[in-house]
């Protein structure tokens, strides 16, 4: 059956969210009545469901007869276009990536100009996607359009497909397995540890000497910066803590852990932007006197600002698409 | 040939094509859910696709010819489907569209006796 629950999965997805629900019950309840006819008592094997399924029609072709075609791209074309939509959005992406790591390479930099390149090829690459999105939409249109003309020659669809080939349903993003909190409380618990109890014990390292017989750590963190930084991050830590041992008890998101989450990623945020002009967290002597790495010594210089941005747009993001989330589970629990 | 072929094929299934609505609402005067209405029409005669079939009872339903209903009792969930007021009429109403159809394409293809016969059953 579970070859069954791939076909309808794969239909319903291309259908109208609306009505979603109704039709793929219906078609559930359809097709084990033809796959009850067919078997005739005896119990079916899922070549009688693989039949079943061919004889009905590929999830393309059922779904563009439920759907109609009142899209700007139709549901038969529709994969094609978001195919070739991430093929080219990657190329443009990566050509872009190793223009600027050429740039940078070969670019006696100043943190400043370094900077700035970054931020150009990040408004480079937003203009770039939005700009592939409305060609390649374009393109697609035109090609819905031109079929819908033609009659929409239904012989491109009756090519073999092969029920094997179905995407397998996937796991709703709401579910939460028992191991990514686990891990999660592991770390958190240790870097508690670590940071409260054994500060000390993080050190840079460096080899002295041509030889590496030994080693000489110091340990790099500014005892001013952890005494400003560390009570917001026991908060962040416990309040992480509390939120994945919720997660691990109820094994899927609901709407109060996202909004913690949430609420927490925002704490985060904040807590990045005070590190960001607050005291550097490493001592600044750690790289002096070492001109090998005076890159990490700018870095230090600049209490890592481009670090902690870096990180701020990261947990923004993060903040956005769940509030994506609630929002949708909040449309779904009205529309139900 | 093999062109003629697909010719026929192609118009024949626009000809059925044309008459699908009225094959299925002849067949929903009592409640059917899908299945057993493509059973019921295949031991009639007419052979409908069922990803055809079952799309064209929603749009029926939506444009309220149909009324329709979940219904619990049976060994499964099944969705049947029954005539409303409206498809009622419409039926009726179909169907005497399709008996003048009839009569105009028997008479071009000179089948009846032009005139006289069919002009005399309508008095």
């Amino acid at each position: 059956m579970e070859l069954m629950e791939r076909y309808l999965y794969d239909i319903g997805r291309r259908l109208p969210a609306k009505q979603r629900e109704d039709i793929v019950k219906e078609l559930r309840s359809l097709l084990q009545d033809a796959l009850d006819a067919r078997c005739a008592g005896r119990a079916p094997t899922e070549e009688d469901v693989a039949a079943v399924l061919r004889d009905f029609g590929s999830p393309t072709e059922v779904a563009a007869r439920y759907a109609g075609e009142r899209y700007l791209i139709g549901p038969r074309i529709f994969d094609l276009w978001w195919l070739v939509l991430r093929i080219v959005v990657l190329c443009m992406l990566g050509g872009l990536l190793v223009a600027l790591g050429v740039s940078l390479a070969f670019d006696t930099a100043t943190l400043e100009s370094a900077l700035k390149r970054i931020a150009d090829f990040f408004a480079s690459a937003v203009t770039s996607v939005f700009t592939a999105f409305g060609y390649v939409t374009v393109i697609f249109f035109l090609i819905e359009r031109a079929r819908r003309d033609k009659g929409a020659k239904e012989k491109l669809e009756q090519k073999i497909w092969d029920p094997k080939d179905l995407p397998r349903v996937p796991v709703r993003v709401d579910r939460v397995g028992p191991v990514g909190p686990v891990v999660a409380m592991v770390f958190t618990l240790f870097a508690m540890w670590l940071f409260n109890l054994h500060p000390e014990l993080i050190m840079v390292f460096r080899s002295l000497g041509e030889d590496v017989h030994w080693i000489d750590g110091i340990p790099a963190l500014n005892p001013a910066a952890l005494a400003a930084y560390l009570p917001l991050w026991n908060i962040g830590w416990i309040a992480g803590l509390a939120l994945q041992a919720v997660l691990f008890g109820r094994g899927r998101w609901e709407l109060g852990s996202r909004i913690a989450h949430i609420a927490l990623q925002v704490f985060n945020i904040g807590v990045f932007g005070f590190m960001m002009g607050g005291p550097a967290l490493l001592r600044p002597e750690v790289f002096a006197g070492w001109p090998e790495v005076a890159v990490l010594n700018d870095m230090v210089a600049g209490s890592f600002r481009w670090l902690f941005l870096i990180l701020i747009v990261v947990t923004a993001i993060d903040v956005i698409k769940n509030l994506v989330l609630v929002v949708r589970r909040a449309f779904e629990k009205t529309a139900a | 040939m093999g062109e003629n072929e697909t010719t026929l094929g192609a118009l024949a299934s626009e000809l059925r094509r044309g008459t699908l609505v009225l094959s299925v609402l002849s067949q929903l005067e009592e409640r059917r859910y899908g299945y057993s209405l493509v059973q019921r029409l295949a031991e009639r005669g007419l052979d409908v696709d069922q990803s055809t079939l079952y799309p064209l009872l929603r749009r029926l339903e939506e444009r309220q010819l149909l009324d329709s209903d979940w219904s619990l009792e049976e060994s499964r969930p099944r969705r049947y489907y029954v005539l409303s007021a409206a498809g009622r009429q419409l039926l009726a109403d179909l169907t005497k569209e399709w008996d003048r159809m009839v009569e105009v394409q028997e008479r071009l293809l000179g089948r009846s006796p032009t005139g006289s016969g069919t002009k005399e059953e309508k008095e």
